[in-house]
């Protein structure tokens, strides 16, 4: 207690330097004096009383020194002076400040903005009670790379009764349902849940309430956002019935905002499975959400469940035998398909702030060279090496908290300028919806420590160098400056070219990625209208009713006014749906393989222009009496075909018992079918006519202005039926550029990230060679006042400049190729070696250089003797 | 007697606070004085080492310094014992009693056996 007393005195005493010196004179001059007195009582002269007091005291000075010691802390009491002396010191190097001041914040302000966006879309916590110990519960088939998938309703029920790792376990399963009777027809995307699982969650109804196991099958819960929109945010709803797929639901309750799961999820209903599916186990209908048990890690929990699938797959051996268990925090669920390309971003802006350090580290090189001089004084006067580093950090410091703070600022915009740039209102890719980048407690945190890396890794090696001035030199010199640091400079710079390389390559490879993927769509996406009719199951419960509204549906399209063409096809590329079949090839029919399915009927193809490059299309005739037939696209030779002609080929596309015999009529050139990040699978076409749809997606080609076949398509769709929906009316265009919306503004950003690294090394190598020039004046001009040739000064510098770019270059490339697979996960169609690319923009680098040097070059040459030799 | 180690900090420390609890209020030179005095001159103080363990007490608040005026009329500091420097005293004495006492088995053993 009394030592934190005594520290607070100490404190205290040390912001306040000067207070207490004068009563602490008095006190030893009074010591002294009755000291004098006694010794003059005893018989000394005053002369020697005085000296010999003096003597007794052991130093007047030196006891003040001590006694201030005491009163003190030292450790702050220099932090305090290395503050004031560096700023002086930037005052009078206004430039020098402003530059490095500008740097660091162009460094810590896009960290920022980027840490932001990270902590906005992957970081907040999920909007529900202890959220972190929600987890999401999958089968995992075993013959996949990453095979999670839903769970068979037997498997659930088996997994609930033999765990303990979950304190509540709940299912739920999706749906599409069709709202009709409240004016336009909407097909709504729907989830079915279990009455455990807003317990799971957590989270009660906004208004009304959520639904239990008491409440039977016809209860709805409304998302706030469905509310809002189509019910006017009226709160009379609760207690209402709505029309669902034609049923009567009482609507129970509305959600608050925040609860939406899963994301863009509108309505909940109860989920009754029926008994003829309760003891399915092939059947993967189910996605589990549970909640840990307290104190159960998520990989005891896992560990437990891996157990009981084992013991399932021994028990069930015909269904279970290759299916594992997996569990994953749900909040892996939220973040989406912007997350790779996320985190490739952060740390992309992690090399521009080491860009930013590292120029800074040479700016304060070349000044730390010029100061020699004031720092060789420093030294002889007494200055130990420590307080130097010291006091050289400060003032590195000092810069990058002052560059931090207007990073904030920049920050500030740049988070601005990156919701604007982030996708909104995408259909087809799953983008959180970012309102706004909060720069949150988190993220200053974040900057705080930015900054401090920054200024540290900035000002660490100039002080350690600067610190250790050959003093005779240095004082000699006459304030040349000793060469030293230019020695370090070229290292520093190096490094800033093969950033810079890398961070080019990085955007250079998206770009063409992005590129070369939408030329490679495999379709025509200009004059083309889209929309997607999802048949209500109500009322189109089979294939010939399903079958008659699609035929119908397309003649009266292909004959509506500006219609040049209509198709349909089961899933529109690039609109995030899709499904897979199995197959198996007679030569090895025991051994299915997997393809991705679309069912498409004849008029698809020729109005999206995708051709067949072999065989035919399907016709007319191929109808639900004629033989079975498929198309494959040229991936799916490539894959499973290498080196043979699969047309003609019968494949079977249902199972050993129940085979599905079809032949292979034709092979389609291939189509961009799966948005970013989705790998493209071998793609197996079937007409409509012969395998059964309930969703359709509509391609119409128009004459002129494609947006012009809305109302055409809305009209034809209620003339057939005026309760049927249509949803996701967009232009082909639209749909594409959607579906590529995160990789271009990902591409953009790292764009922008290339040039700012490309400037900063330019600025790097051009104050480098600069430096040197001022450095060498003397030299060069003594030379050329021998009679040297300028080109043997030239040929001198362009080695040096030749030597830093090479370095840089072959440095960046090792780089490059050691980040290579990290990059491979947001690229497309380009490896991430691609040479070519790769060699673009290494001489790329080497032409920045080139530029960057050019001017203090040419200064170089024209170095006038006479005039560099006069000056000191 | 070497006065340049820890132990020596802790005994002028102890020196100190006890002349100020015999003789009351006294300035820093008086109170060297008192202590070469009291140690009958075997202590060769070194006056500028009281004046940092004086403002250490201080600083810990167990003495209180005040500025009044010699019996031959000079100006001076007087420290004087505050309440929670009595309690110090006291702890400090019984600390160090029991440390000699401690010590003194190690130093006179056969003393301790008979």
């Amino acid at each position: 207690m009394t030592s934190l007393r005594a520290f607070w005195a100490r404190l205290s005493a040390t912001l306040r330097p000067h207070a207490g010196d004068r009563d602490l004179d008095d006190e030893l001059q009074s010591h002294l004096q009755l000291d004098i007195d006694e010794r003059i009582r005893r018989g000394a002269s005053p002369d020697e009383a005085r000296r010999e007091a003096l003597i007794a005291l052991g130093g007047l000075e030196a006891t003040k020194e001590r006694v201030r010691d005491r009163r003190r802390f030292r450790p702050l009491e220099d932090l305090a002076h290395d503050v004031r002396y560096a700023l002086r010191t930037l005052k009078k190097d206004r430039l020098f400040t402003a530059v490095v001041v500008l740097t660091f914040a162009i460094g810590i302000g896009a960290n920022t903005a980027i840490f932001g966006a990270v902590n906005a879309v992957l970081l907040q916590p999920l909007p529900y009670p202890d959220g972190d110990r929600l987890v999401s519960v999958w089968a995992v088939d075993q013959k996949r790379a990453d095979g999670i998938m839903p769970v068979t309703p037997a498997d659930f029920a088996d997994w609930r009764a033999a765990t303990r790792s979950f304190a509540s376990i709940a299912s739920s399963s999706d749906a599409i349902f069709t709202l009709t009777g409240e004016g336009e027809p909407e097909s709504l995307i729907g989830y079915r849940f279990s009455p455990e699982m807003f317990g799971v969650l957590g989270v009660p109804a906004a208004l009304g309430r959520t639904f239990s196991a008491a409440d039977g099958a016809h209860v709805v819960v409304l998302s706030d956002g469905l509310w809002r929109r189509r019910f006017h945010a009226d709160a009379s709803v609760v207690g209402r019935s709505i029309l669902l797929d034609h049923e009567r639901y009482v609507v129970v309750g509305v959600m608050p905002p925040s609860f939406q799961h899963p994301r863009r999820t509108q309505l909940w209903t109860p989920l009754v499975i029926p008994p003829e599916l309760a003891a399915s186990r092939t059947r993967t209908t189910l996605r589990i959400v549970a909640r840990l048990a307290p104190g159960v890690s998520i990989d005891a929990a896992r560990a437990e469940l891996r157990a009981v699938a084992a013991s399932l797959a021994q028990a069930h051996p015909d269904t279970n035998r290759l299916r594992g268990a997996d569990v994953v925090p749900l909040r892996a669920m939220y973040s989406g398909d912007a997350r790779p390309a996320l985190l490739v971003l952060l740390g992309a802006v992690g090399f521009v702030l080491l860009l930013t350090s590292s120029n800074i580290a040479g700016l304060s090189l070349a000044r730390a060279a010029t100061r020699g001089r004031e720092i060789a004084v420093r030294t002889a006067l007494g200055a130990r090496r420590l307080r130097l580093v010291q006091q050289l950090l400060t003032e590195s410091l000092l810069l990058a908290l002052a560059g931090g703070a207007a990073g904030l600022l920049l920050a500030m915009w740049g988070a601005d300028l990156l919701v604007r740039l982030f996708p909104k209102n995408v259909a087809n890719v799953d983008v959180p919806d970012l309102q706004r980048i909060p720069l949150d407690a988190k993220v200053i945190l974040f900057s705080f420590g930015a900054t401090l890396v920054a200024g540290i890794a900035a000002g660490l090696v100039p002080a350690i160098r600067a610190s250790r001035p050959d003093l005779g030199l240095a004082l000699k010199d006459g304030g040349r400056g000793s060469a030293r640091g230019s020695r370090l400079r070229p290292v520093l710079v190096a490094g800033q070219i093969a950033l810079a390389l890398v961070l080019s390559a990085g955007a250079g490879l998206t770009t063409r990625s992005l590129a070369l993927r939408q030329r490679a769509l495999g379709f025509d996406p200009a004059h083309r209208f889209t929309a997607r009719v999802l048949l209500d199951d109500s009322r189109y419960p089979d294939a010939a009713r399903r079958r008659r509204f699609l035929d119908d549906m397309l003649t009266r399209l292909r004959a509506a006014p500006g219609v040049r063409s209509a198709g349909v096809v089961g899933f529109l590329p690039l609109c995030g749906w899709s499904a897979g079949t199995d197959w198996r090839d007679p030569a090895h029919p025991e051994d299915p393989h997997e393809a991705a399915l679309l069912g498409i009927e004849p008029g698809y193809f020729p109005t999206m222009a995708i051709p067949v490059v072999r065989g035919r299309n399907f016709t007319a005739a191929d109808d639900a009496t004629a033989p079975g037939v498929a198309i494959v696209d040229e991936r799916f030779v490539r894959r499973f075909f290498a080196g043979r002609d699969p047309l003609g080929l019968r494949l079977n596309f249902g199972s050993l018992e129940k085979p599905e015999w079809r032949q292979i009529v034709g092979v389609a050139h291939d189509v961009t079918n799966q948005p970013p990040p989705s790998p493209e699978e071998p793609m197996v076409y079937q007409p409509l006519a012969q395998s059964d749809w309930p969703f359709l997606g509509v391609v119409v080609r128009t004459d002129g202005d494609p947006t012009a076949a809305a109302p055409t398509v809305r009209d034809v769709v209620a003339s057939i039926d005026p309760d049927q929906p249509v949803s996701y009316p967009m232009t082909l265009g639209t749909l594409v550029a959607d579906a590529f919306a995160v990789e271009r503004t990902s591409s953009l950003i790292l764009s922008f990230f290339a040039f700012l690294a490309l400037a900063l090394a330019a600025m790097g190598i051009y104050g480098v060679l600069a430096h040197h020039v001022l450095e060498r004046r003397h030299d060069i001009a003594i030379r050329l006042a021998l009679g040297a040739q300028r080109r043997h000064v030239l040929g001198f510098m362009l080695r040096r400049l030749m030597l830093m770019t090479l370095g840089g270059v072959v440095l960046g490339l090792g780089a490059t190729l050691a980040i290579g697979r990290v990059l491979q996960a947001i690229l497309y169609g380009v490896s991430a070696h691609d040479p070519l690319l790769v060699a673009a923009v290494a001489a790329l680098l080497v032409g920045v250089a080139a530029l960057a040097g050019w001017l203090p070059l040419r200064r170089a040459l024209r170095t006038d003797p006479m005039v560099a030799l006069r000056d000191p | 007697m070497s006065p340049k180690n820890d132990v020596w900090q802790g005994t002028l420390v102890l020196m100190v606070l006890k002349t100020l609890e015999s003789l009351g209020a006294l300035h820093g030179y008086g109170i060297a004085r008192r202590i070469e005095q009291t140690s009958g001159d075997l202590i060769a103080l070194n006056y500028g080492t009281l004046y940092p363990a004086l403002l250490k007490l201080e600083q810990e608040g167990f003495i209180a310094g005040e500025w009044g005026l010699s019996e031959n009329g000079r100006r001076a500091k007087y420290y004087r014992l505050t309440r929670a420097g009595k309690r110090e005293v006291e702890r400090a004495e019984r600390d160090w009693l029991q440390t000699t006492e401690i010590l003194a088995r190690f130093l006179a053993p056969e003393k301790v056996r008979t």
